[in-house]
């Protein structure tokens, strides 16, 4: 598929700028970002943010300084951070919720971490390994998490009843009278047509480009995924 | 006909404003909401006042002898205002309280003052939840009961901490404006506890200090360097409670980092609010507000106390947050105001 290039210049993400990781360029992709006018209005420098931060008080990690830093117009200093500094934030948002002047520092670096992941930044590919399964279950059928995925020791903080929660799966999904709940490998029903939707984005957007770009052996398994699904759904229209 | 004025607030403003127009002979009404004069001074009974360590309770009673005594001067307390009207002979005012009756006048002084902003709106001092986290004002009322002491058990505080800017500048509270006096007041508080507690950690948690003018080596150098007291740059972003004793949580933005830190006693510095009186009256009065919510002075560069209304004018807070001495010096130039409008009115 060919894209228009009328649709794609007003796209927040240029799918033309993956891997471009020039410094400067990142920081104007922050500073561009439709966002960003809304999360960051000035900083008082006041500690509020680092103040109220869980990963301020565990790590080397300070909301204030993140903002601070963009708003220096330093770009060396800011790619610096989005190597692996910004990646101690949970966001919470409690920084969001407290910052006197509205600013939103969780916001900032949810931007920053879309820009890195975008232009592939070598964080992103350390950052995105432990999350293969997802990533496929996410480009596949746009869910992140499905049933057959919970594992009795996988997700502790989930509460005692998850061991029993992962046995049975076909059965309890039945009982659930909720007919596009009721599967396993999915959260919910997802008709071929969705996906291959989905697909059409990923690939006028420059998702399937990106993920080559940071996973090629991910992308061999999602583009064969990708071929066979278009092939079954356009043979059956 | 005489020249009568309603003076509306019986604070510093009010009552220097009603005592000078009554000096010069105008025929003036003094209308106090509460039973007793003297405003936030009397309510919270300072008694030292920011910036010279003057006394509060000396400065009421000459505020308040000086309308009490001016045979010009009509003192009515435990009032307030009801209907209010315009004609050409002036406005006419329904006062309401014990002694209803109608009140006449050709001019109006607004001395309606602040409320301080109450920490309560602002979860995260734990305001109202820990018993040893009080208001600057309650510190006030504490001074002139006694000693200082802890809230929760009596005992007498090892440690202090005063946390600036509660309720001021602050887009999540709705209050972007600095309340001026709080960064001196804070200081001069400092001072005072100093005297009474030798040996106490005093420390004060700033996102600047604001301690203009003259009051920077006065109150701000002063209390470092006479009272020991450290100023640690960080807004506080919490108070929690550890074994009965608040805890600020903050992030030291100058040196330290982040910290958990424990306090015997912790003051909030909160700020000043356009009062529910101002809010009131100046619906009733039909006078513009600027953004803030406070009476809008409509020509500060040619006097402080006019008001998009003519006859009607503003002194002390009700304008804005300012210190004492400040309210003190607009009761006179709304008073100077108020006779170049009567001066000039064509009286039919």
């Amino acid at each position: 598929m060919s894209h228009d290039k009328d649709t794609v210049t007003h796209l927040r993400l240029n799918p033309d700028d993956v891997g471009q990781q020039d410094a400067q360029s990142l920081l104007d992709a922050i500073q561009s970002d439709l966002r960003y006018e809304e999360v960051i209005h000035g900083c008082l420098n006041c500690g509020v943010c680092s103040g109220s931060c869980p990963s301020h008080r565990f790590f080397d990690y300070s909301p204030r300084i993140v903002v601070q830093t963009v708003l220096s117009g330093d770009a060396e200093a800011v790619k610096g951070m989005m190597d692996e500094y910004i990646w101690a934030c949970a966001q919470c948002y409690t920084c969001a919720m407290r910052c006197p002047f509205h600013n939103s520092p969780g916001g900032l670096v949810m931007i920053m971490r879309e820009v890195a992941v975008w232009r592939g930044m070598e964080a992103v590919h350390r950052l995105l390994k432990p999350y293969g399964r997802v990533l496929l279950k996410v480009l596949s059928i746009g869910n992140q998490l499905t049933p057959d995925m919970i594992q009795p020791d996988f997700f502790p903080d989930w509460g005692p009843k998850i061991p029993w929660s992962s046995t049975d799966l076909a059965i309890k999904r039945k009982a659930i009278p909720v007919y596009t709940l009721q599967v396993t490998t999915s959260a919910w029903r997802v008709s071929p047509e969705t996906s291959y939707e989905l697909y059409s984005i990923y690939e006028e957007t420059g998702v399937f480009r990106l993920i080559e770009e940071i996973d090629p052996n991910l992308y061999e398994v999602v583009a064969d995924m990708v071929e066979d699904l278009r092939d079954m759904v356009e043979s059956a229209r | 006909m005489s020249n009568s004025v309603i003076v509306i607030g019986g604070g510093p403003a009010g009552l220097q404003a009603a005592a000078t127009l009554g000096n010069f002979g105008l025929d003036v009404t003094l209308v106090e909401q509460h039973d007793v004069l003297g405003g936030a001074v009397a309510q919270h009974q300072y008694q030292v006042l920011m910036p010279d360590f003057s006394s509060g309770p000396a400065l009421v009673a000459r505020l308040a002898g000086a309308v009490q005594n001016n045979p010009h001067v009509t003192v009515v307390t435990s009032a307030s205002i009801g209907a209010v009207e315009e004609d050409q002979e002036g406005f006419r005012v329904q006062l309401e309280g014990s002694h209803p009756h109608e009140l006449q006048a050709q001019a109006v002084v607004l001395a309606t003052g602040f409320d301080h902003f109450d920490p309560r709106r602002d979860g995260k001092y734990g305001y109202g939840l820990f018993p040893d986290v009080i208001t600057g004002a309650e510190l006030e009322e504490m001074f002139a009961k006694g000693p200082v002491r802890r809230p929760s058990n009596g005992e007498v505080p090892q440690s202090v901490a005063f946390i600036y800017c509660v309720g001021s500048r602050d887009r999540q509270v709705g209050n972007t404006y600095c309340s001026r006096v709080c960064c001196a007041v804070s200081a001069k508080q400092s001072i005072e506890i100093r005297e009474q507690l030798p040996k106490a950690r005093i420390s004060m948690f700033y996102m600047d200090v604001r301690t203009y003018g003259l009051w920077e080596d006065t109150l701000y150098w002063r209390s470092q360097e006479e009272s020991g007291v450290v100023y640690v740059k960080g807004r506080i972003a919490e108070v929690t409670q550890k074994a009965g004793q608040p805890v600020l949580k903050g992030e030291d933005t100058l040196v330290r980092g982040p910290f958990e830190w424990p306090f015997d006693l912790v003051v909030l510095a909160a700020g000043m609010e356009p009062s529910q009186g101002t809010r009131l009256l100046s619906q009733k009065f039909h006078v513009d507000l600027e953004p803030h919510g406070f009476v809008q002075q409509s020509e500060p560069m040619r006097n402080a106390s006019l008001t998009s209304r003519p006859g009607v004018f503003v002194a002390g807070s009700a304008s804005g947050p300012k210190a004492i001495e400040d309210a003190i010096a607009e009761g006179d130039v709304a008073s100077l105001a108020v006779m170049q409008y009567l001066k000039t009115k064509v009286v039919v």
